[in-house]
């Protein structure tokens, strides 16, 4: 166990070596590229043993981690934005084939107009694609997760996204512990999971007529909501072993006794527990419920820690165009019906526009003058 | 109840000509009228034709109809016969029913 100044996307890249992975298919984007750059040391200097395979996009990046997956190898890329839109098919495909290929996206905004400051609309992109999702708070959480979204993956067959955001963390040099090959060896042992096989050649992703293909949905979405209880125990193992429980779908921060629960996911995380801390202070009955997993969506943990609550104040760093916030939207809907409460929703940060503690607390207390309505995604710092 | 399925959705290699779906849209199929020369088999995209014992053979679970065959045989040796006729169903050819 050693501890020294990381970025995110560093992070990232320890996460993966200590992972051990066979096989990374890369392509340059920003600001993803200092993970693949601190990766592609590792396997310069000898201390990974893994294939770089350089490739001419992001699309083709993903598809050759899909096919080192497919042949059995514990196979990692890193992307954001319009790469990762860019992979958007392969995406489909990596889920629908059930491979537990792991990817850090470096959240970033899309385009048009061209932005490469943080936000968090391309994984909100992806919602649909049956990627788990998990968002990260700070840049030791980025390595946690990456080593835990393999366990996950490979438990459930599954590939796993971890979010942290680009620049706020892909760029931002955070003390962070690594921990022990050995440990690490012994909590994600390689278990190969081989589907290409040249003794037993099967077609993969063959035509599949209408008596299949829902039935392949249907258990594609039974991994998801198996992945509801796995994220949860291996973050409770990994917390045994390495001293640092990041908590399953959720983790709730000063829930006991809130009337106003603040929900958020990402970055914004951090910053938002600092505002918690300091309205707490002042007798304010605030708390925070950090949505950790964003895919599989936690509807039970979320009813469960808000329904003592009167007020939900909900922070989105992304615009579904038409209809509002995403987590907004979905925390709304997964609240319908549970208890009388105020779900009120804000656009905020959009393409780096800031919102650190001030804006967090100034949107607090825009939420608390709100009475009975919902406020559905308001426009914050325009 | 959903269906047991493999994890992976992959098939054996041939499958596809067990419920063959190619002859469920097929419009027209070849009919090997005087097909003399073996050249043809390198043009079809499916594998539909082969040489089974010297001669060109047709598989028809294979073939999707597309034409190709009776458009590279220069002698006229293939044509293609129509597979439906509007609504009614199957058409089937003199000869083969
Ligand atoms: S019609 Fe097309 S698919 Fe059928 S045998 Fe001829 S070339 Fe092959």
């Amino acid at each position: 166990m050693s501890t020294t100044l990381l970025t995110g996307s560093e992070a990232a890249a320890y996460g993966a070596k200590l992972a051990k992975i066979e096989v990374i298919a890369y392509y340059p984007i920003t600001p993803a590229f200092p993970a693949m750059e601190r990766v592609s040391k590792f396997i310069q200097d000898g201390e990974l043993k893994a294939n770089f395979v350089r490739v001419e996009s992001d699309h083709s990046a993903l598809a050759a981690t899909l096919g080192a997956s497919l042949a059995g190898a514990r196979a990692f890329t890193v992307t954001n934005s319009q790469g990762l839109l860019y992979m958007t098919e392969v995406c489909y495909h990596t889920a629908g084939l059930r491979q537990p290929v792991v990817m850090a996206c470096a959240n970033r905004a899309l385009s048009a107009p061209h932005s490469r400051f943080p936000e968090q609309g391309d994984a909100v992109s992806q919602g649909a694609n049956g990627w788990i999702q998990l968002f990260c708070e700070n840049n030791q959480e980025v390595l946690d997760n990456t080593i835990q979204a393999f366990k996950i993956a490979e438990t459930v067959k599954l590939p796993v996204l971890v979010n942290y955001e680009g620049y706020v963390q892909s760029h931002t040099l955070e003390e962070v512990v690594i921990p022990d090959q050995e440990k690490v060896n012994a909590f994600l042992p390689l278990v190969r999971f081989k589907t290409l096989d040249v003794e037993n050649p099967q077609g993969v992703n063959t035509v599949t007529s209408p008596d299949f293909y829902m039935d392949y949905k249907f258990r594609q979405n039974e991994a998801m909501n198996e992945a509801v209880k796995v994220i949860g125990e291996v973050a409770e193992t990994y917390g045994q072993e390495f001293g640092r429980n990041w908590s399953g779908l959720i983790e709730t921060y000063k829930m006991d006794g809130a009337e106003h629960a603040l929900v958020c996911m990402g970055s914004m995380v951090s910053e938002a527990r600092l505002a918690v801390d300091e309205l707490r202070s002042q007798g304010k009955k605030v708390g925070l419920v950090k949505v950790r997993a964003w895919r599989p969506f936690p509807v039970e943990a979320l009813r469960a820690s808000l329904k003592k609550v009167n007020k939900v104040t909900v922070f989105d760093k992304n615009i579904v165009y038409g209809m509002g916030g995403a987590l907004g939207t979905e925390v709304r809907g997964a609240l319908y019906g549970q208890a009388s409460l105020n779900v009120n929703s804000y656009i905020v940060g959009l393409g780096g526009r800031k919102f650190g503690l001030n804006e967090i607390k100034q949107v607090i207390e825009l939420s608390e003058k709100t009475v009975k309505q919902d406020v559905i995604s308001e426009w914050f710092g325009l | 109840m959903a269906k047991n399925l493999p994890i992976v959705p992959t098939a054996k290699p041939g499958s596809m000509a067990e419920t063959p779906a190619g002859s469920t849209w097929r419009e027209k199929r070849p009919v090997l009228m005087n097909c003399t020369c073996l050249e043809v088999t390198l043009y079809c995209p499916d594998g539909a034709l082969s040489i089974v014992e010297g001669k060109v053979s047709l598989d028809l679970n294979l073939c999707k109809g597309c034409g190709i065959c009776a458009n590279e045989c220069k002698d006229g040796g293939i044509q293609m016969v129509p597979e439906y006729t509007g609504a009614q169903g199957v058409f089937p050819v003199k000869g083969e029913e």
